[in-house]
């Protein structure tokens, strides 16, 4: 399967070298069966010691692009998390998951939330129990995997697998990488600014972001608190205080709020914002509006495992 | 077999460790390659990392998805060297070295995502800076030109820092950035214009060092790229090791194979080499099977084995008369060296006359001659083959004591021929007669077949029974002829009997068994009486056989005395044939009894004289008016010398008596020539006349 992306993004990378963004593909290559388990898992409150927390419960995919749109999450009995919900939209292309990219893979981060204290508050061994005292589950997870027994291994892949599925394509953007559309003059403007100013260094690739650690308030310092979940919690290098995973800026005009306390409301808040901190100085109302249009059609096309049902 | 079952078991076992190891070399040459192609993409890929991160420093913008790919394809790449021919045993020394790679390249991504970071950082400041004199001048009203200057210095070294990655210009910079903190501006714009000028190249100065190392380290650190080749040259090492250990064993299954092949090669030449010589002694077995071990000549059972394979066969059965004999006098050494010599006599005799004949011993002292056709020669070649040996000497070596003596020996012999099958059987069976009849040899003929049949005793006693009981017994007359008128003399009656079918039994085959019962003086007297009966009204002469067993019994002496003396005068026309026989106790009878015939008027004649028993004394004694000359001797006459003088040694004391003589067998021209000029004055024989029934018996003319 990783391979098939490889090749995918290989493709993609041969056609669009020159530019430092690609589109999103089309079609991405799941299993069906086991992403539509992945997907019952997703919205099942079962995985959540409260019964009520389930992942969509912290990621509306219908109607929030993937996110809740609360500054930081309510989970585990409402219990306040310490960073902004990132969406589960196009995760399969960040090199590493959460703000401080902790998790290598889909699956490996599966197990963080549900286990966090907060968010599930469960352990492994309780999800297992749980599914497997339920026929239903038993019968799907022998018909995915073949085995008697239900291992959280075997949810975490299923909810991996759906998560893979969950890519937006076609969005305007991308439309226009492909050469099918034109982009407005403004929201080309936006495009040219954005990377006129800097913007690309951080935020290229396929999902203008998530493939690299960078520092938010280079120039104007950004305030630290030790709770954030930055590089340093992990390499504990006074050089990562405040390095976060880059986040994508697909559909980044619904997966408000900005930043990864969430502080920030409005994207043309968060384009300033991060002008000032890392550029050193404000944009221009023009020049905002002309990067938030560009943003906007960054907007993409619900997951095809979401249609229909 | 033992040996062999081993032998077929490594054999086996040799055959499946070839496929075994045929499976197992294949396997092993495709993961050696398998994982060699591994570790040489992994090598291609790191050169490309190289080449990305150089991309990602050198242009404005980058897409960090690229190096994210690179090193996604090199980890996955070590999944599968871990999951692959490297993990065998042999190559531990490279595992280690994977390993080993593995963490460094965890090291190195680190690297590339902290050289992510500070790039951008720098890239920012990059993008930015340049523009600054433009704005500078933009917002300045009045350009300081000092200022102007060390900004576009302060320009310039960034350029060439970044571009060179040269850090000698670092105290430049600093220099110049330390003059231009200096400045500072009463309008806000300008002063906020400196402040975010000297942030970015605060930025700059801070982040440079760390760019450069990292980017340092990333394009000039080949730790990693050296264990890939560590990796690569230790794995071609121990895979040249691994092979070498599989040729080995290759090696030494081939030559286990060569073992097995060569030992069952030698198995198969001791095999073969057995068997050559079981061939031999079967064929020396049946050689010997079929070859008589004393003459070297075939023996009966070769005879059985041949005989079907002709067509017209002739067959000669030679035996040699009273061998027991032989046996007796000289001993069976003796006996058997006499059986070597007539066995390569008769082999001589067919090379000369040139028939190709097989030769066989048969028996004792039967030999058997076997050759194809030729049946109109068989005859001549027959009475050729008794004259040559029945005159040759047969010189037999013997020892006397210490001494080595030759002896010389003449044999006689009888023959039996047949050209129809059973040959032997039928041959066999003609020398009896041969035998029996005194014959020196008889060709088979169906007319035999039947004597044969009725040769059984006691079918020859119920027949005789039958004849005398119902009249059958018949008398035959031969013609005995005057050799000086060429007229019948006289005839012979010869008695004959016929069973319940008619068929005519000669004496030969009834006489010895009717003599030993009851019925032999029926016979007898029945002859006689018959004899008188047939000639009684004749003038013509007769003659009538007695034994002596006839002689000297009473009941048939008083019997032919009361005829005699009743019918004088066919008594002088009878005349009566004895035979001597060893079987005689008492020549006295025999003399009373011619004595008593005689003075009947009856004649006396000696038969068959010449052979056997006969006895110059006793015909003094006797008186006979006849001798009939033994047909033995007649039949040779005009071929043998000794047996003319013999004959006419006869004839001449005979004439001198006064005793007139009769030749018997008279069964050719020659022979009746020789007989008349011998001056034997009658004959008798099949040449002449026949014995038959009815006989041209002349009237008596009153």
């Amino acid at each position: 399967m990783v391979l098939i992306i490889i090749i995918v993004l290989a493709l993609i990378n041969m056609v669009y070298s020159y530019e430092p963004v690609q589109p999103i593909p089309q079609r991405i290559e799941y299993d069906r069966e086991k992403a539509e388990l992945g997907k019952l898992l997703f919205f099942d409150p079962i995985l959540a010691k409260d019964n009520r927390t389930s992942c969509a419960y912290c990621h509306d995919l219908y109607t929030k692009c993937g996110t809740d749109h609360k500054p930081v999450s309510n989970g585990f009995h409402d219990r306040k998390g310490k960073a902004n919900a990132l969406t589960v939209f196009n995760a399969v292309f960040n090199f590493r998951l959460f703000w401080n990219g902790r998790a290598k893979n889909l699956v490996e981060q599966i197990y963080g939330p549900v286990q966090n204290p907060v968010e599930m508050n469960m352990t492994t061994k309780e999800v297992e129990e749980r599914l497997n005292n339920i026929p239903f589950y038993r019968k799907m997870f022998k018909k995915v995997f073949g085995t008697n027994k239900i291992k959280f291994e075997q949810v975490a892949e299923a909810i991996a697998e759906f998560e893979k599925a969950l890519i937006t394509p076609n969005s305007k953007f991308d439309k226009f990488l492909r050469g099918e559309i034109q982009l407005s003059e403004e929201e080309l403007e936006g495009y040219k600014l954005f990377k006129k100013l800097g913007c690309i260094s951080c935020h290229n690739g396929i999902n203008l972001g998530g493939n690299s650690f960078q520092k938010v308030g280079v120039l104007h310092s950004y305030p630290w608190h030790e709770y954030y979940p930055d590089r340093y919690q992990i390499t504990r290098d006074e050089f990562d205080k405040n390095v976060f995973r880059v986040p994508s800026l697909r559909n980044i005009d619904c997966t408000y709020p900005y930043f990864h306390d969430g502080s920030i409301k409005t994207l043309e808040d968060a384009v300033q914002l991060m002008a000032y901190y890392n550029l050193g100085f404000k944009l221009s109302e023009e020049e905002i509006n002309k990067i938030v249009a560009f943003l906007k059609t960054l907007r993409g096309e619900l997951p095809e495992i979401l249609k229909g049902n | 077999m033992k040996k062999l079952n081993i032998i077929i078991l490594l054999a086996i076992l040799v055959t499946v460790g070839f496929i075994i190891y045929n499976q197992f070399t294949r396997k092993f040459i495709e993961e050696s390659a398998h994982t060699l192609s591994i570790i040489k993409d992994i090598e291609k890929q790191e050169y490309k990392l190289e080449g990305e991160i150089l991309k990602s420093s050198f242009y404005l913008y980058y897409n960090y998805d690229h190096l994210e790919r690179i090193t996604k394809q090199i980890k996955e790449n070590i999944k599968k060297l871990k999951k692959s021919h490297l993990k065998s045993s042999f190559h531990e020394n490279s595992y280690r070295f994977l390993l080993k790679y593995e963490k460094e390249l965890d090291k190195k991504i680190k690297q590339i995502h902290r050289f992510e970071t500070v790039n951008s950082l720098i890239k920012n400041s990059q993008i930015y800076i340049p523009s600054l004199t433009l704005r500078y001048i933009e917002i300045a009203k009045n350009p300081d030109i000092d200022y102007f200057l060390t900004l576009n210095r302060v320009i310039s070294s960034l350029f060439i820092i970044k571009n060179a990655l040269d850090e000698s210009f670092m105290t430049e910079l600093e220099h110049d950035i330390n003059l231009l903190q200096k400045y500072r501006f009463d309008n806000p714009k300008l002063q906020e214009f400196h402040n975010i000028l000297l942030s970015h190249l605060n930025v700059f100065v801070k982040t440079f060092p760390v760019y450069y190392k990292t980017l340092q380290y990333l394009l000039e650190d080949e730790t990693d790229i050296k264990l890939m080749n560590q990796i690569k040259n230790s794995f071609i090492k121990e895979t040249g090791k691994e092979s070498r250990i599989i040729t080995l064993f290759s090696l030494g299954a081939t030559g286990l194979f060569l073992l097995v092949l060569g030992y069952l090669a030698f198995l198969l030449v001791k095999l073969e080499k057995n068997n050559k010589i079981l061939r031999q002694l079967r064929r020396n077995l049946e050689i010997k099977m079929i070859t008589d071990e004393l003459t070297g000549l075939p023996n009966r059972k070769a005879f059985f084995l041949k005989e079907t394979h002709y067509k017209n066969p002739t067959f000669i059965l030679v035996n040699i008369d009273n061998f027991k004999h032989i046996n007796d006098l000289y001993g069976s050494a003796f006996g058997d060296q006499l059986l070597v010599h007539l066995g390569k006599f008769i082999k001589s005799f067919f090379e000369r006359e040139r028939v190709e004949a097989e030769i066989f011993r048969l028996g004792a002292d039967d030999f058997g001659i076997l050759y194809e056709n030729l049946r109109k020669k068989t005859v001549r070649l027959t009475e050729k083959l008794i004259r040559a040996v029945e005159g040759h000497t047969f010189i037999i070596k013997s020892k006397d004591g210490d001494r080595e003596i030759d002896i010389e020996l003449s044999i006689n012999v009888s023959v039996g021929v047949s050209y129809e099958r059973p040959l032997l059987e039928k041959a066999d069976m003609v020398l009896k007669y041969v035998k029996k009849r005194r014959e020196k040899y008889m060709v088979y003929s169906p007319e035999l077949n039947l004597a044969k049949a009725i040769e059984d005793n006691l079918r020859i006693l119920s027949i005789i029974k039958y004849a005398v009981n119902n009249n059958r017994i018949h008398l035959y007359y031969q013609p005995i002829f005057d050799n000086k008128t060429g007229a019948v003399a006289k005839y012979e009656c010869l008695v004959r009997i016929s069973d319940q079918s008619g068929n005519i039994i000669t004496p030969m085959f009834f006489l010895p068994i009717a003599r030993e019962s009851k019925y032999y003086s029926i016979i007898t007297k029945t002859v006689i009486r018959k004899a008188f009966n047939k000639f009684r009204n004749t003038d013509v002469s007769f003659s009538i056989n007695l034994s002596s067993e006839d002689m000297t019994d009473k009941e048939i002496v008083q019997y032919i005395y009361k005829v005699l003396e009743k019918e004088p005068e066919v008594a002088k026309r009878v005349t009566f044939e004895i035979l001597e026989s060893e079987s005689i106790k008492n020549y006295d009878e025999i003399y009373m009894f011619v004595k008593n015939v005689k003075s009947l008027g009856a004649k006396i004649a000696i038969d068959d004289f010449g052979s056997g028993y006969s006895n110059y004394s006793h015909i003094v004694n006797l008186e006979p008016d006849f001798i009939k000359i033994d047909g033995s001797l007649i039949k040779q006459l005009p071929y043998d010398i000794y047996v003319q003088i013999i004959v006419s040694t006869i004839v001449d004391f005979s004439r001198k008596l006064g005793i007139r003589t009769v030749a018997e067998y008279v069964h050719n021209e020659d022979v009746y020539a020789m007989v008349k000029s011998l001056g034997i004055d009658y004959s008798q024989g099949y040449y002449l006349g026949k014995p038959s029934e009815k006989c041209c018996i002349k009237k008596k003319s009153k």
